[in-house]
């Protein structure tokens, strides 16, 4: 089977959860041809996994130079895109479903979108557009906000000037402009098309455009987003979430509850062996990526709390990351007074080390789909403290095979110290919970979150659009 | 369903929509909301404690609770303004275009050997062959991003583009039966051309100018051939001082995008052959006497350096324009208003510019005692300035094949014109200078009025 993969901002260019998610997929499935298109930045960037042979590679940079097309304007441009200024000005209204893909088609056939929307005219139609609009109190759209959305619009809408090959299936790995190459495909070839969200694209973009872009700007960019993943929610063949958390974002935004199935992250559990035995001392444990979102003030917060009641108790922190933050991170433990007892260890060559480094696995997010290092630490055998985020609770949940073991890991509200540092003590005290709970954790991870079974998942998945089949 | 561990709080929803409000001022639809409720950790099970059935209802609540009173979005900076100050800017472009004046003295101290054989032929075709390259090399080297990577493509600039042309200076004299005098001072040329390039994008201004200084004074002071090449031999001394300073990147701080593709070499190709274009333009008649087509006016030398001087002005107005630019169209609440005022913008700064340059040309003609038959070489010259500085604004706004078709089909006319009707250079020349300066204008008014040249 041919497969069009589609990624944005990740494998095979970048590593994290999805990129590790995408390498999974196509080394787990040699019977396939997976063609990976990679929407990337410039189209230079270098690539970070080494494809197996299995796989090609195409880039489709949205922020190079732009793609050749004729150019200059068309009555017939400037009808469908005055249609979707319209739509994107008035928020989306219920009509918008319907009208907006058609939109979105038309342009699409009309060929050369990116020499078409650097014109003058969009600059243009944007401005009279904006002119007769109800905006809030001292929202004055300038021609930079203009230029600013016509632009933004024009490298998002790139990935449709590609040349569309046929396959039997396109497989996005996001919503977003992710759906353009699979959306084009349904038009071009009638190719059905699976779309996965470990995160959710919308609630991502909401937060990246709340700050940065003006009103104007924002809105209108969010508005057309917001369309856009309805279309692809609405286009796809089925909607493949990495938590059931996900859905209600997902049936929110347009989705058929009837074509979404839940494929849950997998690990290989060869690579995450039990873990023999604890460290010597009270140790809480993280790995990550060092960001904002994953919270760690809360989590030294919540250690220096800890340390009130387990005064020997350590926080080592894994991986590497943003520095600043860093520097943030190991202010506020100055100030709490825990510096000699927090540690960045930096990356370690095995995540699993950092794992087999904790009494406790902590994950301190305050966003996260169904995050691998749940269910790696989970697979180790270790006991773990989450935030309430994504697909954390589906994951510790007690194994719905034997209930009666209770739950897999302790689960807090995020951004809630107090309550994090109590749920750490309860188990940093209590050796015979956390050994169960680690074994619980572990039989659950081997049952339900193996690399194997996920592919197993995309294997019948893929066979079953492919021929036409749709089984939620 | 799994527990979550939650301490009994009472959650009250005005308490939240103050603490959100912010979010809530600005959100543009409800679906903002419920992202920024739950990147605050408020998800199904806290909505729920605000007496929610879910986390979008609550956000329901908030958003049509509130008013839509964003705030002003922070002014972004200008990215053509320094911020460094008008008097530091002006100082700083002066002192550019007196670096670009100066060199000029390095002729008179060598019109010993001007009156060679060819002599002047080589310096010039030599001089109009490494322009190119410094152009491409400087173009090349402003499009990284990190200093350390300006830096490298310098260094790489320098190891690459010397010795090339070394071998370019040493064939055309070869060709020409020049003298190996003169073939070395084509190579001195050369390097420093490449040399200032690396300094003056690197900010190393009065560097280059206390290096210039000993050979400079020895000239202007008249003193004896040894002490005048002792003067030149620690200017050259100081420029490859600076030249290896200001390219130095230490392995530790290279970057993975420190190299030089051939994409990059494509993209700033425009720009290398806007240079050579441009040397061919000011060179015509110079190369044109050499070819047996008559002197060039005495004038020429003198109108030369000086529209070498103006390039320090020539930059202060392409990044005025710039900056200008951009406060218009965040000012501007319509197209119209943008295109009418932008263009204002333009006339008067090119205005400026070219009243500059007359004083400059003017001056120049002056101090050298030329007769008054340089009104000619005044005029052309004073077009040929304002014409290239127009093509400049038109590159650094991304129209580059207009600005080098323009001027490359001005050069090949006044080739073929010459070639067929023999006329006198200068008088072609000047046609041409008047052709380009107003096609050019003409289509730079039209194009820079638009809002998307302005991106």
């Amino acid at each position: 089977m041919n497969i069009t993969l589609v990624t944005e901002g990740t494998y095979p260019h970048a590593y994290g959860g999805v990129s590790v998610w995408c390498d999974q997929l196509v080394r787990g499935m040699p019977e396939h041809d997976f063609h990976v298109v990679a929407l990337t930045g410039t189209g230079t960037e270098a690539l970070a996994w080494e494809p197996p042979g299995n796989v090609t590679v195409e880039p489709v940079p949205l922020w190079g130079p732009r793609p050749p097309g004729r150019g200059g304007a068309s009555r017939e441009f400037e009808g469908l895109f005055r249609v979707l200024l319209d739509l994107c000005l008035t928020g989306g209204t219920p009509s918008a479903g319907e009208l907006f893909p058609s939109v979105l088609r038309g342009l699409y056939d009309l060929g050369g979108l990116s020499e078409l929307l650097a014109g003058e005219g969009p600059v243009e139609w944007l401005m009279a557009a904006w002119e007769g609009r109800d905006l809030p109190e001292g929202v004055e759209p300038t021609v930079h906000d203009a230029l600013t959305a016509i632009s933004l619009l024009e490298h998002a809408l790139r990935p449709l000037a590609r040349h569309v090959p046929r396959a039997d299936l396109t497989h996005a790995v996001s919503n977003g402009v992710t759906v353009l190459p699979a959306l084009a495909a349904k038009w071009t070839h009638g190719t059905p098309f699976c779309l996965t969200e470990h995160g959710i694209y919308l609630r991502e973009r909401y937060l990246g455009y709340g700050k940065g872009y003006s009103w104007p700007v924002k809105a209108l960019i969010l508005a057309f987003l917001r369309m856009l993943c309805a279309a692809g929610y609405q286009a796809a063949d089925l909607v493949t979430p990495g938590n059931r958390y996900n859905q209600r974002w997902e049936t929110r935004c347009g989705a058929d509850p009837g074509l979404i199935q839940t494929v849950y992250n997998g690990v290989n559990p060869h690579e995450f062996p039990e873990a023999a035995g604890e460290p010597d001392r009270p140790t809480l444990s993280w790995a990550g990526r060092i960001d904002p979102i994953k919270d760690l003030e809360t989590l030294i917060k919540a250690f220096a709390i800890v340390r009130d009641d387990v005064p020997e108790a350590v926080l080592r922190l894994f991986g590497g990351g943003n520095a600043e933050y860093r520097e943030k991170c190991l202010k506020l433990a100055a100030d709490l007074d825990v510096t000699g007892h927090v540690t960045f260890e930096g990356r370690v060559e095995e995540i699993r080390d950092a794992y087999v480094a904790g009494t406790v696995v902590m994950l301190s997010s305050i966003s996260e789909g169904f995050p691998y290092t749940l269910i790696e630490a989970m697979t180790c055998g270790r006991a773990t403290v989450s935030t309430d985020v994504g697909g954390v609770t589906e994951a510790v949940a007690p194994n719905p095979n034997s209930p009666e073991d209770g739950e897999c890991g302790l689960v807090v509200p995020p951004r809630d110290p107090e309550a994090m540092a109590a749920a750490a003590v309860r188990l940093l005290r209590d050796p015979e919970e956390r050994a169960w709970m680690g074994t619980v954790a572990r039989r659950k991870a081997l049952e339900f979150f193996t690399v194997d079974q996920a592919v197993a998942s995309f294997r019948e998945i893929y066979s079953n659009l492919a021929s036409g089949v749709v089984k939620a | 369903m799994t527990e979550v561990l939650v301490r009994p709080l009472t959650r009250d929803v005005g308490e939240l929509a103050e603490k959100m409000a912010d979010l809530l001022a600005s959100a543009v639809d409800v679906l903002e909301v419920t992202a920024g409720l739950e990147a605050e950790g408020i998800g199904d099970r806290a909505a729920r404690l605000y007496g929610y059935d879910d986390v979008f209802l609550l956000a329901e609540r908030l958003y049509e609770g509130s008013v839509r009173r964003p705030s002003r979005a922070k002014k972004a900076a200008n990215p053509w303004v320094n911020g460094t100050g008008v008097l530091h800017d002006a100082g700083r472009y002066a002192l550019r275009g007196l670096l670009f004046g100066l060199p000029g003295a390095g002729y008179l101290a060598v019109h010993g050997l001007l009156g060679q054989r060819s002599a002047g032929l080589v310096l010039t075709l030599s001089l109009v062959l490494c322009w190119p390259v410094s152009q491409g090399v400087a173009a090349l080297a402003y499009s990284r991003r990190e200093f350390e990577d300006t830096k490298r493509v310098l260094r790489l600039g320098l190891v690459y583009g010397l010795p090339f042309m070394i071998v370019v200076s040493v064939g055309i004299g070869f060709w020409h039966g020049a003298s190996a005098a003169v073939v070395v001072v084509a190579c001195a040329q050369s390097f420093y051309l490449l040399s200032a390039s690396a300094a003056l994008v690197t900010g190393g201004e009065l560097l280059l100018l206390l290096a210039l200084l000993p050979g400079v004074v020895a000239t202007f002071a008249g003193l004896p051939g040894q002490l005048l090449i002792v003067g030149w031999a620690v200017t050259g001394l100081g420029v490859l001082l600076i030249a290896v300073d200001r390219t130095r990147v230490p392995k530790a701080h290279r970057t993975a995008n420190g190299g030089i593709s051939w994409i990059a070499v494509w993209t700033i190709t425009p720009n290398a052959l806007f240079g050579l274009v441009a040397g061919g333009l000011l060179t015509f008649t110079i190369v044109s006497a050499y070819g047996g087509y008559g002197a060039p006016p005495e004038a020429t030398s003198a109108a030369m350096v000086a529209l070498s001087a103006s390039m320090g002005p020539a930059e202060w107005v392409l990044y005025a324009f710039r900056a200008r630019g951009h406060e218009l169209l965040v000012a501007s609440r319509s197209v119209r208003e943008f295109r009418f005022r932008v263009r204002l913008t333009l006339i008067d700064l090119m205005g400026r510019f070219m009243a500059a340059l007359a004083v400059l040309i003017g001056g120049a003609i002056v101090v050298a005692d030329l007769p008054d038959s340089s009104i000619g070489p005044f005029v052309c010259y004073l077009l040929l300035g304002g014409a290239l500085v127009i093509a400049l604004m038109l590159q650094s706004c991304g129209r580059n094949a207009v600005s080098l078709g323009v001027c490359a089909a001005t050069l090949a006319l006044e080739a073929g014109v010459l070639l067929v009707a023999r006329p006198d250079p200068s008088k072609v020349q000047l046609t041409g200078a008047v052709v380009l300066f107003t096609v050019l204008l003409v289509h730079t008014v039209t194009v820079l009025g638009r809002a998307t040249a302005h991106r």
